[in-house]
């Protein structure tokens, strides 16, 4: 069963687009992580992981890696989206590989939440910052919204397995 | 599964070959071949009708159910 892509045509679009863009901004952006030792001074690092100056400190190091794993994963789930959309073009619907992955979207989205959240709150208490970070839930950006984004990923991944073991069944009947 | 197909004895009964009941009936070999083979999820009402009336059986000539408990 080929889907039908007419209406999947401007998110392909806009998801490629997106993809460079990040690919650009994030490589831009863990270059200067990457350099951060050699320019403890920039505000680069101030704005970055809020704090005046880069020193070999355990704290600062383990920021400046978080934020180059948060970096990492959030190109990879994107990656892993951009190729269920064109699997969605190419492959038959509910293929195995369709289920595995957006399983696979939800707990990345989810797992890169909870590590940026992680990463907020050691930043707040490493460096004592005063200002309130409180759930926000009254709009998109909010983590909590994305969390149950991620948790309707791994739904519709459940969805998928239910629709391909009909499919198979409706294919094997005579 | 406990549900078993002896279509090939029918078959045999009637000196019939698959194809010709295939064309026959109006389905491929290939979904014969899965319904031979005891590979089939369902069977079709429209389907059973078909190999009934060609064969001249009854849909227990067909199917038989064997309890594996």
């Amino acid at each position: 069963m080929k889907p039908n892509s007419t209406p999947l045509q401007p998110l392909k679009y806009f998801l490629n687009f997106i993809f460079v863009i990040v690919i650009m901004a994030v490589g831009l952006n863990i270059i200067g992580i990457l350099f951060i030792p050699f320019f403890p001074e920039s505000k680069f690092l101030s704005e970055l992981l809020g704090v005046p100056s880069f020193r070999w400190e355990f704290p600062i190091v383990a920021l400046t890696i978080i934020s180059i794993i948060l970096n990492l994963g959030f190109i990879y789930s994107l990656y892993v989206f951009k190729k269920i959309v064109a699997s969605l073009f190419k492959s038959p619907l509910f293929s195995h590989f369709q289920i595995l992955s957006l399983k696979l979207l939800g707990q990345l989205i989810i797992l890169l939440i909870v590590l940026k959240s992680i990463f907020n709150v050691f930043s707040n208490v490493v460096f004592q910052k005063t200002e309130l970070t409180g759930i926000q839930i009254f709009s998109f950006d909010s983590k909590l919204i994305i969390i149950c984004l991620g948790l309707f990923f791994i739904y519709l991944s459940y969805v998928f397995k239910k629709a391909k073991d009909l499919k198979d069944e409706n294919e094997l009947t005579v | 599964m406990s549900i078993i197909i002896n279509l090939d004895t029918v078959l045999e009964k009637r000196g019939m070959k698959s194809y010709e009941l295939a064309e026959a009936i109006n389905i491929t070999t290939a979904n014969l071949s899965i319904l031979k083979t005891g590979k089939a999820k369902a069977v079709r009402f429209s389907t059973l009708e078909a190999i009934c009336k060609v064969l001249e059986c009854q849909p227990g000539d067909i199917l038989e159910y064997i309890n594996e408990d």
